[in-house]
């Protein structure tokens, strides 16, 4: 009765092989970027100090099978610090399981104490594809 | 071009396709007797399930004496070894042995023989037979004639693999598809056996039933919001479990006689019309293109199909077309 059993595997085999069919106007969230800014112990953040000092990494986590390694982070305020400018760009050649990390170290303004808190934008791109964070400045 | 290439493998199987080894039976091997030896002249495989034809000639002492039938006993195992010189009356009711009555074609009284062997239950493939032949069972003639043969019979490779063409249906991805597979028996199997015979059930399901791996080189029509491209350059990718001659069994009013197994011209038709039928469960193995512009890699994907198919024995329903194109 082998010959049942290969007959039996090949069919049960078939059918847990099946898998949804792919919807365009639907991107799973781990096949997306995502973006996230945290402190020096790794936890997310969403407020930087406005003095001119603090520092924030911006950590974008793309799928592993990225073909484009090249990720261009800028930012309405703050600079980065390795260019001292607002657009960087930099390498996902940081592979985790199943994503790709690349990093920048984005530095705020200095805010003077008669200015509202002000909310920076950071974006990144990737193969025309682009996520924005939002990171807000306090005194 | 895809199209040409399918057509191209149906005519070229057309061609290589027919291991009959016979013209009175159809896939029926010719078996060379040397009686006066006790030897098989020839040796020939014998497929899973196959009838046989045994020729030969009968010893010279009763060469002048008529006779139209010859008493067949067959065992499953080489002959008993000194020979067996008589039969007692009890003979066939002994376990080990099986009665298969042949009868012989043309003149009774020729010093040649051809037989058709028909007997209850079909010779299996890779075993050792012994045959033994009486001119008259009953011993009321003072010359009755007896001899014992030994034969093995063998299967090929190509007994258990059998290709095929045909059309299917995906419904989850709305597509109507051309496949070429090759399916695969767990016994040897000979495709002009008659399936309507009353087997085993699980020898029927054994003959009926195979792994198959193919190709879909053609997709007629198609419908899914991400468009489908193929798994290799030659066509998506197919496997599953066939099921042959779905529509065919054991009947009797297709048979001239309901005790025989000759088969009326409707018949006939009938079964090589249904034998070379094939249903199929599978799936179809195809690519479609990430949705997520990051990955430029497409997913493969496995969704389930049903197809009908047909063998390469397709001589019999495509026979007016083969005139016309001039195949032989």
């Amino acid at each position: 009765m082998k010959i049942y059993r290969l007959f039996l595997l090949t069919i049960l085999t078939g059918i847990a092989a099946c898998s949804p069919l792919v919807d365009p106007d639907y991107i799973p969230p781990e096949d997306a970027i995502t973006l996230r800014a945290i402190d020096s112990k790794g936890s997310t953040v969403t407020t930087i100090k406005g003095d001119g000092q603090s520092q924030a990494r911006i950590l974008a986590q793309l799928p592993a099978e990225t073909t484009s390694q090249d990720v261009t982070f800028s930012t309405t305020g703050g600079h980065f610090v390795y260019n001292e400018g607002k657009t960087i760009k930099e390498l996902s050649d940081s592979v985790s399981g199943a994503f790709r990390f690349a990093r920048a170290l984005l530095q705020s303004d200095s805010l003077k104490p008669s200015d509202p808190p002000k909310v920076l934008y950071i974006t990144v791109e990737v193969a025309g594809t682009r996520q924005r964070l939002s990171l807000t400045l306090t005194k | 071009m895809k199209i040409i290439l399918l057509i191209g493998c149906v005519l070229i199987s057309w061609q290589t396709s027919g291991q009959a080894l016979s013209s009175e039976i159809p896939g029926a091997p010719i078996i060379q007797l040397d009686l006066e030896n006790g030897l098989v002249k020839d040796e020939v495989p014998v497929p899973y399930g196959t009838r046989l034809i045994f020729k030969g000639t009968v010893l010279k002492q009763v060469e002048n004496t008529p006779f139209n039938k010859l008493f067949v006993f067959y065992r499953d195992k080489t002959c008993p070894d000194p020979a067996i010189k008589t039969l007692d009356a009890g003979f066939e009711k002994m376990t080990e042995w099986h009665r298969a009555d042949s009868t012989i074609a043309g003149r009774s009284n020729v010093a040649s023989f051809v037989s058709k062997l028909d007997p209850k239950d079909f010779f299996l493939a890779n075993r050792n037979y012994c045959l033994v032949i009486r001119r008259d069972e009953d011993k009321t003639h003072a010359d009755t004639y007896q001899q014992q043969v030994s034969f093995r019979t063998a299967s090929k490779f190509g007994d258990f693999i059998k290709l095929d063409f045909g059309v299917g249906y995906s419904s989850p991805i709305k597509a109507v598809i051309g496949t070429a597979s090759i399916h695969i028996y767990a016994k040897p199997t000979n495709e002009f056996v008659n399936l309507a015979e009353r087997f085993p059930f699980t020898q029927q399901l054994l003959m009926r039933t195979s792994l198959f791996i193919g190709i879909a080189p053609i997709t007629l029509t198609s419908s899914t919001k991400q468009a489908i491209t193929p798994f290799s350059a030659v066509g998506n990718l197919v496997f599953g479990l066939g099921y042959r001659a779905p529509t065919f069994y054991p009947k009797h009013k297709y048979k001239t006689d309901k005790n025989s197994s000759a088969l009326s011209p409707q018949g006939v038709y009938r079964k090589d019309f249904n034998q070379a039928l094939r249903i199929n469960l599978g799936f179809v193995v195809f690519k479609q293109a990430n949705p997520s512009p990051l990955i430029d890699n497409p997913l493969t994907l496995i969704e389930p199909y049903v197809s009908i198919t047909y063998d390469t024995s397709l001589k019999g329903v495509l026979a007016p077309i083969a005139l016309l194109l001039g195949i032989k």
